[in-house]
């Protein structure tokens, strides 16, 4: 489609006030045209598409009834059905030919154990004031409905990578298996760079509750213990209200839900909270639709939670970490454009474009290439340094304590043991009275970086290190580092460490490590970079989400042209304007209540029972 | 040499910040703390304020006292006995962890400055105890000795404030003249330095363990400067300095050039800081506390994150919005009035002719309050409403430029919207940021 011209516009104009200054350092009415123009730029180069060969992807979907989403992702573009679709490969936010995979040496330089130790471990636990463990929950909750590269590859021979003198870790080298590239070439990927395939839905499709597959989905809405499918429309929840549990060769059991990789306590409490509340869409649907089948009520209530979870990431948790009025002017403008809330709630949307009413409800666009998550994305969603190590778990109703647990404490099969000792009010509670990490150098949590895991070949427990692995995963994948990464989107990238950051330690450190700032990889350039003011990130951070965060939103159908009341029905579509964290949290766990009415944001510290 | 400032009459002063100056002066026999009060005028000012504020019933705090004043060389050689002895021994441990839990940002700790100025005092009297007081104390006699406002120094002299400092201090020292000067104006340093030690605790530092000595070189604060005179019987020198020509060494500055903990404590000098060894000692011991400290328990956020502020907040900066818009609208309404009643003397006003232009006048003043009412939603809401607010913001700008066009009397309606335009800008822009801020 071509670009409008008030797009253009809005690009010229953030190209004249870069020259002057940064956006953040601008008021907000110069600042926010100029955010528009950047993201205006971005979709016409920044978007590449690696998929040349469509058709060795099998839809499960049919474009019938066009008003569902299929399981898998497919025909959300009638006219593509593959677009998007589980299976489907990731894109890039960077030229193609600037992603060919790092190869030795450049691939271990420097040593990513070496980073690991020296610039990413945690040396003691740095929080973020105000932002509790709910929004490390959260963010993964959203990454498992966009993206995972599935099982890496056994086939191949592994990274070994050497274990720098004097550090504890067991053996001489590090194996990492590597990651699994798409094996479906066509001759059109004759001299391009490996690609990978996503195993889940690009789409904002809350394929984590539902699965990406018709299999998963009928999973979750059948009761384990018999295989019987849900006639009702809801998602089975045992008599406690809790997930039921799967068994999982890896971990005995596990809690079942349309993606359960990497479990653990916060990712269940999401996962919990959001499986109720799909009951509670198709409750409120019935008393409309009385006579509808379970299967109606399950699509629609899907498509519902679906865009409440959006509109929660769009219009809280982002914002929660953009603490600016620049930030969140953005982010409720994505969801309700310029004209604001209120307007968006009590009139139709404003034409067919995004900047009046927002994104929901405008025309659906794919800008420069057809949708999918890209691997630039996942690269800069790299959040572990929110975790904390230690959970101590208190009740709501005096802060009393109950256990305390570490990270291994609650992962797994551990996240739903605990229910047994502490129940869900009190872990919610728990999670919000507690601090999430900042993302800064030396806050990789310490669990992560020798974490025991049993890999499938081979069969031995063996340990891992997620930083080192972060790291490998950039680089093998052809995710340019920092500077480059910046220049490709039209940032200026850091001459010297002494630009890069100010901290003057850090400066030193990274001097120790990296011959030369063009070598900082991408992770630990963002997690050094001085940030703008009120953020929880990086500037070169929020390019990529002011680009992908629209990008997910205006591609999919059901957030553009389809959010309507024909669509989701109009209690469907009033349910997603009304609601929030805020209320889904009051009405599955309405004693927490009294520790976040006062707060603006529920992402925000909770108060303390007694405080 | 440094910076020669010679007026006759009016000034005679050096000031340095080379290092390699600043230790040649400190070391020279000709430069001492007399202070005798003579010479140009804002020589004899600078000098006076020094005897009557770094003094005690008259008396020089050994810091200003001169090289030959035997008494205050015994009492310097026996308090650096005494503090290196402590520095080597260790400090009180609720010294060191009421620092270090103020440097942590702990609630329940002591105020920074209160807990540094109480550390200093100790060395002086073990039952010192900071206070409020004794703090304001402390903020006015170091604000008296570097202030160059002499309306402000007559102020605190003839009040009695000064005096009264001195004399609060002192009797918390038990009358030790050192302790006066520690507690009154060198601990001032060292609160800029733990102030820094707190910033490389605050989000987003990350404390390096091992950085010790990095820390301590980093939270050294050298005094800003230093003050010599030179003696009466100053024989003939190559460089400027003649009899009276007052030298300041400027430390803070010498201190950015050569970090050197030399510089700031003028070790080797006659001069040399007494506490060369006890103020590092200190340094580390808070920092190296400060690292076992675990970090205080989540707190309260503030009241930027809660609804009840930001949402008051909000409300006063939509109040504010509104007075100005309803102004506005208010006067426009009165035009748009007047431009119907008197069209003529409307015309006349603007230096129009009345028989061709009268028309369009009323036409004009119609349009003007059916502005007014269409913009009444706007007025009533202007958050929620926004649309007619932000065309009418730029469309003010459109109609002053356009005024600014047509010259001669228009130009006080280009003031008047001009004016205006930015006047709303800034309360609606004020307004939105607020709104904003009180949602999630």
């Amino acid at each position: 489609m071509p670009i409008p011209l008030y797009e253009r516009a809005l690009a010229w104009f953030a190209k004249a006030t870069d020259q002057i200054g940064l956006w953040y350092r601008w008021p907000l009415a110069i600042a926010i045209p100029t955010v528009l123009g950047h993201r205006a730029a971005m979709r016409e180069r920044n978007l590449y598409d690696t998929e040349r060969n469509p058709s060795v992807l099998k839809p499960q979907g049919s474009g019938s009834p066009r008003d569902e989403r299929a399981p898998d992702g497919s025909y959300n573009d009638l006219g593509r059905p593959w677009m998007g679709m589980a299976g489907a490969r990731f894109g890039r936010n960077v030229p193609i030919d600037a992603t060919f995979g790092e190869k030795e040496p450049e691939l271990y330089d420097p040593n990513p154990r070496l980073i690991s130790r020296t610039l990413l471990a945690r040396r003691q636990f740095i929080p973020v004031p105000y932002l509790n463990v709910l929004v490390v929950g959260w963010i993964q909750f959203m990454l498992h409905d966009w993206l995972s590269h599935g099982p890496n590859d056994p086939n191949l021979p592994p990274h070994k990578i050497p274990v720098p003198e004097g550090d504890d870790w067991p053996g001489r080298k590090m194996i990492v298996l590597r990651s699994r590239a798409d094996a479906l070439v066509s001759s059109a990927d004759a001299g391009q760079p490996a690609a990978y395939r996503n195993t889940e839905t690009h789409w904002w499709d809350a394929s984590q509750v539902y699965g990406s597959s018709r299999e998963r989905q009928l999973a979750v809405r059948s009761d384990p213990a018999t295989g019987q499918l849900r006639t009702d429309g809801k998602l089975h929840l045992q008599t406690d209200d809790h997930l039921p549990l799967e068994k999982h060769i890896r971990h005995g059991e596990l809690e079942l839900a349309g993606m359960n990789g990497n479990w653990w306590v916060g990712l269940s409490v999401m996962h919990t909270l959001f499986a109720r509340e799909h009951n509670a869409i198709v409750d409120r649907l019935r008393i409309d639709y009385p006579n509808a089948d379970g299967e109606w009520l399950f699509q629609k209530a899907r498509l519902v939670n679906a865009a409440l979870i959006a509109k929660i990431h769009t219009t809280e948790w982002t914002p929660a970490l953009m603490n600016s009025p620049t930030g969140r002017f953005g982010m409720r403008g994505n969801w309700w454009g310029l004209m604001g809330e209120h307007h968006n709630h009590a009139f139709e949307h404003m034409g067919r474009d995004e900047i009046f009413s927002g994104i929901p409800g405008s025309r659906t666009d794919q800008h420069a290439a057809p949708y999918a998550m890209t691997e630039e994305f996942i690269a800069i969603y790299r959040m572990h340094s929110l975790l904390p190590d230690h959970f101590s778990f208190r009740r709501h109703k005096d802060d009393g304590k109950l256990t305390e647990r570490d990270f291994p404490g609650v992962m797994a099969a551990n996240a739903h043991n605990l229910y047994a000792h502490v129940p869900f009010e009190d872990v919610v509670y728990s999670l919000a009275t507690s601090n999430a990490g900042a993302l800064v150098l030396h806050n990789f949590p310490s669990a992560l970086r020798r974490l025991n895991k049993k890999d499938i070949p081979p069969q031995e427990p063996i340990s891992v290190d997620l930083a080192t692995i972060d790291l490998l995963r950039d680089r093998e994948r052809g995710v340019p580092r920092y500077c480059a990464f910046r220049r490709h989107f039209g940032l200026r990238a850091p001459k010297t460490f002494e630009e890069l950051t100010d901290n003057v330690e850090w400066q030193r450190e990274l001097k120790d490590v990296y011959s030369t700032v063009e070598k900082v990889d991408l992770l630990v350039g963002t997690l050094a970079e001085k940030r703008p003011p009120g953020f929880g990130f990086s500037d070169t951070a929020f390019r990529v989400f002011t680009l992908m965060a629209s990008r997910r939103l205006k591609s999919d159908r059901f957030f553009s042209t389809d959010f309507t009341p024909e669509v989701y029905t109009p209690a469907g579509i009033q349910w997603v304007k009304e609601q929030n964290l805020r209320s889904v949290i009051e009405r599955h766990c309405p004693s927490v209540r009294s520790q976040f009415a006062e707060l603006r944001n529920v992402f925000f510290l909770w108060d303390r029972a007694g405080s | 040499m440094g910076r020669l400032l010679r007026i006759p009459f009016l000034i005679d002063l050096i000031r340095t910040d080379n290092p390699t100056e600043i230790e040649a002066f400190a070391s020279d026999k000709q430069l001492d703390r007399n202070f005798l009060g003579r010479g140009p005028l804002f020589n004899r000012i600078l000098t006076r304020k020094v005897r009557s504020v770094l003094a005690l019933d008259g008396v020089p705090l050994p810091p200003v006292a001169p090289r030959a004043d035997q008494e205050r060389a015994r009492a310097q050689a026996e308090l650096q006995a005494r503090l290196d002895a402590a520095a080597s021994a260790g400090f009180g441990d609720d010294t060191v962890t009421d620092i270090a839990r103020a440097v942590r940002g702990f609630k329940d700790a002591p105020a920074l400055e209160h807990a540094v100025q109480q550390a200093v005092g100790r060395a002086f009297a073990k039952d010192y105890r900071a206070t409020e007081e004794s703090w304001a104390a402390a903020q006015l006699l170091d604000k008296a000795a570097h202030s160059m406002n002499p309306l402000a120094g007559m102020l605190w002299r003839s009040t009695g404030q000064i005096t009264r400092a001195q004399r609060l201090l002192s009797e918390k020292v038990h009358y030790d003249r050192a302790g006066v000067h520690g507690t009154g104006i060198a601990v001032h340093n060292l609160v800029r330095g733990f102030a820094i030690m707190r910033s490389l605790f605050a989000y987003p530092n990350v404390p390096d363990p091992a950085a010790g000595e990095a820390v301590v070189a980093r939270c050294l604060k050298a005094p800003e400067s230093v003050l010599r005179e030179a003696v009466p019987e100053s024989g003939p020198r190559a460089d400027a300095i003649r009899p009276g020509t007052l030298v300041v060494l400027d430390l803070k500055a010498a201190q950015q050039r050569d970090a050197r903990p030399e510089i700031a404590f003028m070790t080797g000098s006659w001069s040399q800081c007494p506490a060369a060894a006890w103020v590092p000692a200190l340094i580390r011991a808070v920092w190296d506390r400060a690292l076992q400290l675990q970090p205080p328990s989540p707190q309260r956020v503030g009241d930027l994150f809660r609804l009840e502020f930001t949402r008051a907040e909000a409300t006063r900066r939509r109040a504010t919005y509104r007075s100005i818009l309803g102004c506005n609208l208010a006067l426009q309404f009165a035009l748009g009035i007047l431009m119907l009643a008197a069209p003529l003397w409307f015309c006349r006003s603007l230096g129009l002719v009345p028989s061709s232009a009268a028309d369009l006048v009323r036409i004009w003043g119609v349009m003007l309050l059916m502005l007014v009412a269409l913009y009444a939603a706007g007025w009533f809401d202007p958050i929620y409403t926004r649309w007619p607010n932000m065309v009418g913001i730029v469309g003010r700008y459109a109609t002053a430029m356009l005024y600014l066009f047509l010259r001669g009397r228009f130009l006080w309606l280009a003031l008047f919207d001009g004016v205006f335009a930015a006047a709303l800008t800034w309360a609606y822009s004020q307004a939105i940021r607020a709104e904003l801020m009180s949602r999630p």
